[in-house]
C-alpha cells in the first residue's frame, strides 16, 4: 500500500512540509549511498531510549508529530536517570539491535559506546544538515574523540567523528532568590568569595530561616557535579588534558574542596546537606529554605512552578561565579541522540534524530514542552526569552561550560570514588586534603 | 522369589512419583541452577560489562582480591552483620510481643491485626521514600515531632553515626509484620487445655506464656529467624532508596556493594564473587540455625 503513488505523494508532501526532504527527492545525495525513498520508511517501528522523568514528556508531543508526518512509529524505552547508563551499556555490549536510537548523556557514554554507534557524517552530508546551528560544546559532546574524551595529545576541537546530535542541554547555572537578594541589597555574585560572603549574610541575617546556599551533599553523582563547578573555577581538574593521569594532587584541588566543604561546615548550607539528593534539595528550595542553588538550568522551571513551589516567581539566574579573576567554569551535561550500528532501521532512526534536533522542532519543544534547546538561535527567539528569562544566562553558561570526562571507568571514578571522598569530607570523616589524596590514589589505580 | 513382586511394587510406590516431579525439576534447573552455575563460572573470570566478548580465566583472583585487596569489603560485611543481627532481633522481639497482644481476644483485635499487617503490603521503595521524607533533618516530620518535646533530632540520614540506625528502623518497621503473622498462626496451634490446666494449677498469664506458649512457638521462631535473617542479609531496596550506602559508606551493605561493583565499576567477575560469598555466608547461617534449633520442640504427651 505504501507503493501506491498517492500514498507516496502524501508522505512526500508531509515530509517536504517540514523541509527536510529536498535532497532525498532530487536523489542527488552527496554520500555514496543513495537516500532512501521516505515512503519506504513509513510503517517501520523504531525504539529509542529516554529518561523517564523530564526527558520523556519533553519529547513525546514532538515524536507524535514525527509519526504523523512520516508514518514511522516510535516506541520509547524509558529508564530511571540512575539506571539508563547501565541498561544502555548492556545493550551496547551485547551488540543488540533492540534499540535503534540511543540517548547518550555526553562523553561518559561516548567513552564506552562509540564502537556501537553509526557515524553520522555521511547522513549529515547527504541531507545537508547544518551542524553550525548547535551550541559548539553540545555538538562536541556527540563526537568521539572529543575535547572531553580520552584522545591523542594535540587533538583539535571539532575534528572527532560525529556519533550523536544534541537534543537536550543542561548547563549548571546559579539559581537565586530575587526577593531575598533585594531584602539584603545584594547583587548576583561575581566571584566565589562573594558567593560565600552573601551566603553568610543571608544565613545570619535570617537567623537560619533561609540558608545561603543549597547543596546536594548525599553520596551520589550530584555532589560530584556541584563540586566540579568549584574545582574547575579554581583552575584545577580531576584529569590531565588527555584524561590519562589524575591531577588531584594539585593544591588548588584541595582549596576548591575546602571551599565546597566549608559552605556546609560553616553553616551556610542546610543541616540536611549530607543526605540531600536532587529531590530533597528542590523540596527545600520550594519551601523557601535556601537562597542560592547551583544546578541544572532545567531545574529553573521546577523552582518557578507555581503548582509545586511556594517560592515560584522569585527565582532568577546568573552564571556560576568565577574565582581569582577567572570566569566560572560550570559543568554542562546534555543528551545527544545516536544511531545503533546494529540497528535494522538506521534510516528511520536517522530521520527521527534529524527531526528532533532540527532548529524548528528544538524551538517548539522548548516553548511548548520545556525542553532545554541545543540550537543557539532558539535562545534568541522572543517568545522563548519571554517564557524563560533565564535562557540568556543558560546560553552563556553552555558556551563556556565544560562537560564530564569521557573515559572507561568514569562511572566508578565519579560515583564510587569521588562521591564517597567528597561526602566523607563533607561530614567531617576526612579532611579535604586527605580526601583529595585518597581520591588521587584510587583514581590512579583505576586508570592503570 | 515370592517376595519379588512386592518389592518391585514397593519400589514403584517409592519412585513412581518421579515422572510427575520432572517438570518442577526442569523449572528449578532453568530458573535456579543455570544462573547459579553461570555466576559461579563468571566469578572465576575477568569480565567487564564494557566488553562482553572477552572472558579471561583468572582462577580465584576475584575472591582473593575481594577478601584481601578490596578495602570496601570488610567494612561492608560489618555493616551487613550489624544491620542483619539488630533488625532480625528487633523484628522477633517486637513480632512476638505484638502477636501475643493481638492473640488476646478483645474488641477491635481483628482490626488491629489488619493494621499491623499493612507494612507488608506496601512496596519497599514506597516505604523508603516516605521514611526518607520523615527522616529529613530540615523539613522532616520526625525531627519536628522531637522538637515539640524539646529534643533536637539528629541528621538521621546525613550523619555517619545515625544513618545505620535509621535504616534499621525502616527495615524493622516494614518486616515486623511478617514475624507477627507467623507467630499469630503458631499461637492458634497452642493447645488450650494445657494452658487451662496450668491456670488451674495456679500459673498466671506471664508464667503460662513463658513456660508453655513460647516453647510451642519454637518451630515458628526457627522459620522467622531463618527467613528474616536471609532476607535482611540480602536486603537491597530499602537501603538503596534511603541512603544508597552513604553517608561515607556507613550504610553500604553487601548487596549495594555488589550492585556498585557490577554497575558502577562494571566488574562482573568481582560482582559475581561477592554474590557467591554472600550465598555461602547465607548457607552457613541457615545450617547453624537449623542445627541449633532442631528437635527441641516440646512434643505433646503421648496419649
Amino acid at each position: 500500500m505504501s507503493d501506491s503513488p498517492s500514498a507516496r505523494r502524501r508522505a512526500i508532501t508531509a515530509l517536504s512540509a517540514i523541509g527536510i526532504v529536498a535532497l532525498a527527492v532530487s536523489g542527488c545525495a552527496p554520500s555514496s549511498e543513495p537516500a532512501p525513498d521516505p515512503s519506504d520508511l513509513a510503517g517501520q517501528t523504531i525504539r529509542m531510549t529516554v529518561v523517564q522523568a523530564g526527558f520523556r514528556p519533553a519529547m513525546e508531543p514532538a515524536i507524535a508529530r514525527f509519526t504523523e508526518e512520516t508514518g514511522i512509529k516510535v516506541e520509547l524505552v524509558g529508564y530511571g536517570g540512575d539506571q539508563i547508563q547501565e541498561k544502555t551499556q548492556l545493550e551496547v555490549s551485547s551488540r543488540s539491535s533492540n534499540i535503534d536510537v540511543y540517548a547518550l548523556d555526553g562523553p561518559p557514554y561516548m567513552a564506552t559506546m562509540h564502537d556501537a554507534l553509526e557515524p553520522l557524517q555521511p547522513y549529515v552530508d547527504r541531507d545537508g544538515v547544518d551542524l553550525d546551528v548547535y551550541i559548539p560544546s553540545m555538538l562536541e559532546m556527540g563526537r568521539y574523540p572529543s575535547d572531553f574524551t580520552q584522545k591523542e595529545a594535540g587533538y583539535k576541537s571539532g575534528t572527532g567523528e560525529v556519533l550523536g546530535l544534541p537534543v537536550r542541554i543542561g548547563p549548571h547555572i546559579l539559581h537565586y532568590r530575587k526577593d531575598i537578594f533585594e531584602q539584603f541589597g545584594l547583587e548576583a555574585p561575581k566571584t566565589l568569595d562573594e558567593l560565600r560572603e552573601q551566603a553568610k549574610t543571608i544565613t545570619e541575617g535570617t537567623n537560619g530561616e533561609v540558608y545561603g546556599v543549597a547543596l546536594e551533599g548525599a553520596q551520589s553523582l550530584y555532589i560530584v557535579l556541584q563540586w566540579y563547578d568549584i574545582l574547575w573555577s579554581f583552575g584545577a581538574d580531576v584529569f590531565d588534558e588527555t584524561l590519562t593521569k589524575a591531577t588531584l594532587d594539585d593544591p588548588r584541588a584541595v582549596e576548591a574542596t575546602e571551599y565546597f566543604v566549608n559552605l556546609y561546615q560553616d553553616g551556610y548550607a542546610p543541616p540536611s546537606t549530607p543526605s540531600a539528593d536532587l529531590d530533597a534539595a528542590v523540596a527545600l528550595l520550594q519551601q523557601g529554605s535556601a537562597a542560592m542553588y547551583p544546578e541544572y538550568f532545567p531545574r529553573h522551571a521546577v523552582l518557578n512552578d507555581p503548582e509545586a513551589s511556594k517560592t515560584a516567581g522569585q527565582w532568577i539566574a546568573a552564571p556560576i561565579p568565577g574565582n581569582d579573576g577567572n570566569p566560572g567554569v560550570a559543568v554542562v551535561t546534555g543528551w545527544s541522540l545516536g544511531v545503533n550500528k546494529y540497528s535494522e532501521h538506521k534510516d528511520a532512526a536517522w530521520e527521527l534524530i534529524k527531526f528532533l534536533t532540527s532548529p524548528e522542532v528544538q524551538l517548539s519543544m522548548a516553548v511548548e514542552n520545556g525542553n532545554a534547546p541545543t540550537v543557539a538561535s532558539v535562545y534568541e527567539d522572543a517568545k522563548y526569552q519571554e517564557l524563560v528569562p533565564a535562557a540568556a544566562v543558560a546560553l552563556e553558561a553552555a558556551q563556556s561550560s565544560k562537560a564530564r570526562s569521557g573515559l572507561p571507568g568514569i562511572l566508578e571514578i565519579e560515583q564510587t570514588i569521588l562521591a564517597f571522598e567528597l561526602n566523607a569530607a563533607l561530614v567531617g570523616d576526612k579532611t579535604p586534603a586527605q580526601a583529595m589524596k585518597d581520591a588521587q590514589q584510587r583514581i590512579t589505580d583505576v586508570l592503570k | 522369589m515370592g517376595h519379588g513382586p512386592t518389592q518391585s511394587r514397593r519400589r514403584q510406590e517409592r519412585w513412581g512419583f518421579a515422572p510427575y516431579l520432572l517438570p518442577a525439576i526442569l523449572v528449578l534447573a532453568v530458573a535456579l541452577l543455570y544462573p547459579l552455575t553461570y555466576s559461579l563460572y563468571t566469578s572465576f573470570h575477568e569480565v567487564s560489562l564494557y566488553d562482553l566478548s572477552r572472558w579471561d580465566f583468572v582462577g580465584i583472583d576475584n575472591y582473593t582480591n575481594l577478601l584481601f585487596g578490596n578495602p570496601a569489603f570488610w567494612p561492608s560485611l560489618r555493616v551487613t552483620g550489624i544491620f542483619t543481627v539488630v533488625s532480625v532481633f528487633l523484628e522477633v522481639v517486637l513480632g512476638l510481643a505484638i502477636a501475643l497482644l493481638l492473640n488476646i481476644a478483645i474488641r477491635g483485635s481483628k482490626l488491629a491485626r489488619t493494621v499491623v499487617l499493612l507494612p507488608m503490603m506496601l512496596t519497599p521503595i514506597v516505604i523508603s521514600l516516605i521514611w526518607k521524607m520523615l527522616f529529613n533533618g530540615d523539613v522532616g516530620l520526625l525531627n519536628y515531632g522531637l522538637s515539640t518535646i524539646g529534643i533536637d533530632g539528629p541528621q538521621w540520614l546525613g550523619d555517619t553515626s545515625w544513618a545505620l540506625t535509621a535504616v534499621i528502623v525502616v527495615e524493622v518497621w516494614q518486616n515486623t509484620s511478617y514475624a507477627v503473622l507467623i507467630f499469630l498462626a503458631a499461637l492458634q496451634g497452642v493447645p488450650d487445655d494445657v494452658i487451662e490446666a496450668a491456670h488451674v494449677d495456679g500459673a498466671g498469664w506471664w508464667r503460662s506464656t513463658w513456660h508453655i506458649v513460647i516453647p510451642f512457638l519454637r518451630p515458628a521462631l526457627v522459620i522467622v529467624l531463618i527467613i528474616r535473617t536471609l532476607f535482611a542479609f540480602r536486603a537491597f531496596e530499602t537501603v538503596f532508596a534511603l541512603t544508597s550506602g552513604g553517608p561515607a559508606d556507613s550504610t553500604l551493605i553487601l548487596s549495594l556493594f555488589l550492585q556498585r561493583t557490577a554497575f558502577r565499576s562494571f566488574d562482573l567477575g568481582e560482582a559475581s564473587a561477592i554474590g557467591w560469598v554472600m550465598f555461602l555466608l547465607a548457607l552457613a547461617i541457615s545450617v547453624v540455625y537449623l542445627l541449633a534449633l532442631r528437635e527441641r520442640t516440646p512434643k505433646r504427651g503421648r496419649r
